[in-house]
């Protein structure tokens, strides 16, 4: 039970920190980004990469995590942002597959990214770094998961601050109605790239955490299905809403993570895995055919209406 | 140039594939204003349903026609159960994209479940023919012949009856067209039901390259976004036509000259679809005010 609650809880903190990303994107600004998977996968390669290639310390791999995936999310963008929303979830999928191909197999970028034999390494000094700072009596995913939750709870009160603030005003305006806020003068695009890039670098973040909880990186882990499950636990917390991804984490992966305990004798592995794709789908129809606006969410916030 | 030749010859197989099914896509996109992100799963379910008809003994071209019943049938069952319910409600097009999302998901795995991760044919591959300048499999010599047919077909129907002429009406001007006496939801429902015929009629041909297996039309979906939108949203001679263009540049790529590895060729095509998208959002075939 201790063991099924830690593993969960550890997981669900990633997800919640990438929920909340793409809840800056979705629920605050309107943008419907369908490639947050790249993201996390920049972060994390970006690190694993700097940690075991060029041996640069842990705090520096980790800002440089977040400092590449910003990037790449100005990138992608700058181009995708004036796009209508069902095509800019069209571009950004496949800009979350292009992104997985080239780091499996890519001329140049697999000697750094070892394509689809992946890196394995790197998170030795962040696990010892818990002896350093005394809390050498936590296990290794204790440690990493207080540092996780204790990563969700800064950002969500940065968000928190930043959505009550001006610049948060702005985005919801954007979101209700982008020409609106045009004629106030605003510069809207401006507004959409950094909420674009601050999501980003939030997505970058976990997928450091990720990539620390299961010791390795391989570009097949980098799935479009990662952004489903982001999403299906942002909707289902409830978009806008800043304790959506918190509280639609740790149902999705209580119930997920519980499915594992299904005896192999009703349910052989492979099924079980299936099946669980199956229920994340179902639940994605369910909430936006019952409840748009998920547990905590406010259905006057959605754009769906539009 | 022998090996140029070569390539266009297997982007021209590839494309075809891609070239029926963007049709359905494209159709549904014109009229209901979904972009259905279950679409490649319906492919996957036409080949499947296909591959169980072989397997029992019959010959393929039987075997389609419960591919093809079933594939129109699911359409069908969806549109009365989910999509005009929820039109009614008056969702919008990215709520009806994201549940369309989830529905891929649902299909998909459920094809896992029952097929598992396997790879099925319906019969060995054949050897390749000599035409000359390049050479096929006769099996691609039937997936291009086959998909030319569904396309003519679709063709004539969109030019000559009066439900392709009510189609295209709707999705040029859906107000006009209500207002001059198109009943909408019968409209969808014919729709969806020729969608899911030239869907599982599409899955089929790609399953004749040699493979089926569960992720075979999740793995072709963005290319057939590619072709929809190099063509055209909502344009169906658009959406032809890209796709072939999208087939044959993913193949040219690949080319000595451009040594673009083969793993990487689909993104050279998504790519494209990028590029268009900002370039020039309508496409080939695409009017700008269908934005």
């Amino acid at each position: 039970m201790i063991g099924y609650l830690e593993s969960m809880l550890l997981i669900a903190g990633i997800f919640a920190l990438l929920a909340q990303g793409l809840n800056l994107h979705w629920g605050f600004t309107g943008l419907l980004n369908f490639g947050h998977v790249a993201f996390f996968a920049v972060g994390a390669y970006t690190m694993g990469i700097l940690k075991t290639q060029f041996d640069v310390p842990l705090l520096p791999s980790f800002l440089a995590a977040m400092v590449a995936s910003t990037l790449l999310g100005v990138i992608v963008a700058l181009p995708a942002i004036r796009l209508r929303a069902d095509y800019l979830a069209i571009v950004t999928i496949t800009i979350g597959e292009i992104f997985r191909l080239i780091l499996k197999s890519a001329p140049g970028v697999t000697d750094y990214t070892r394509g689809p034999r992946g890196i394995r390494g790197f998170s030795n000094e962040f696990y010892f770094f818990r002896d350093d700072i005394g809390l050498g009596f936590l296990s290794p995913d204790q440690y990493l998961m207080l540092v996780v939750w204790t990563t969700v709870a800064i950002v969500g009160l940065l968000l928190w601050v930043l959505i009550k603030s001006p610049w948060g005003r702005v985005l919801k305006g954007i979101r209700e109605d982008e020409d609106a806020v045009r004629a106030l003068g605003k510069n809207v695009t401006a507004y959409k790239l950094q909420s674009f890039a601050l999501g980003a670098a939030i997505g970058g973040l976990a997928g450091v955490y990720f990539a620390m909880s299961i010791g390795s990186l391989a570009p097949d882990t980098y799935l479009p299905i990662i952004t489903f499950q982001a999403w299906t636990i942002m909707m289902l917390g409830g978009s806008a809403s800043h304790w959506g991804p918190v509280v639609g984490s740790i149902i999705f992966w209580a119930i997920f993570n519980g499915t594992l305990y299904i005896p192999r004798e009703f349910l052989s592995g492979a099924e079980a895995a299936y099946l669980r794709q199956i229920g994340i789908g179902a639940l994605i129809m369910a909430i936006m055919i019952f409840r748009p606006q998920g547990i905590l969410g406010n259905r006057e916030e959605m754009v769906l209406d539009r | 140039m022998s090996e140029a030749l070569q390539l266009v010859a297997n982007g021209v197989v590839i494309g075809s594939v891609i070239a029926v099914s963007a049709v359905g896509l494209t159709l549904v996109f014109g009229i209901l204003k979904l972009i259905n992100f279950a679409h490649g799963d319906f492919l996957t379910l036409g080949a499947f349903v296909a591959v169980v008809g072989t397997g029992a003994g019959l010959p393929l071209y039987v075997a389609a026609i419960p591919a093809i019943v079933v594939g129109a049938g699911i359409a069908g069952g969806l549109e009365k159960v989910l999509w005009r319910p929820m039109r009614r409600r008056g969702a919008s097009t990215v709520h009806l994209l994201i549940i369309s999302i989830g529905l891929a998901l649902v299909l998909r795995h459920i094809i896992f479940w029952v097929f598992g991760s396997g790879v099925y044919r319906y019969m060995p591959v054949s050897r390749r023919i000599d035409f000359g300048p390049f050479s096929l499999t006769p099996q691609d010599a039937v997936i291009v012949a086959g998909s030319a047919v569904a396309l003519f077909a679709t063709a004539l129907m969109l030019q000559k009856t009066r439900i392709g002429k009510a189609m295209r009406a709707l999705s040029d001007n859906r107000d006009l067209a209500e207002a001059s006496g198109i009943n909408v939801d019968r409209m969808a429902m014919i729709t969806w039901l020729i969608a899911g015929v030239l869907t599982a009629y599409g899955g089929i041909l790609l399953g004749l390259q040699g493979r089926v297996f569960a992720n075979m039309g999740w793995f072709l979906l963005l290319l057939i976004f590619a072709g929809v939108i190099l063509g055209g949203i909502g344009s169906a001679y658009g959406a032809m036509i890209g796709s072939l263009l999208i087939g044959i540049t993913q193949e040219l790529a690949t080319h000595s000259a451009i040594g673009v590895p083969s793993d990487l060729k689909t993104s050279v095509a998504f790519l494209v679809l990028i590029v268009v998208l900002l370039v020039r959002p309508q496409g080939i075939m695409g009017k700008k005010q269908a934005l």
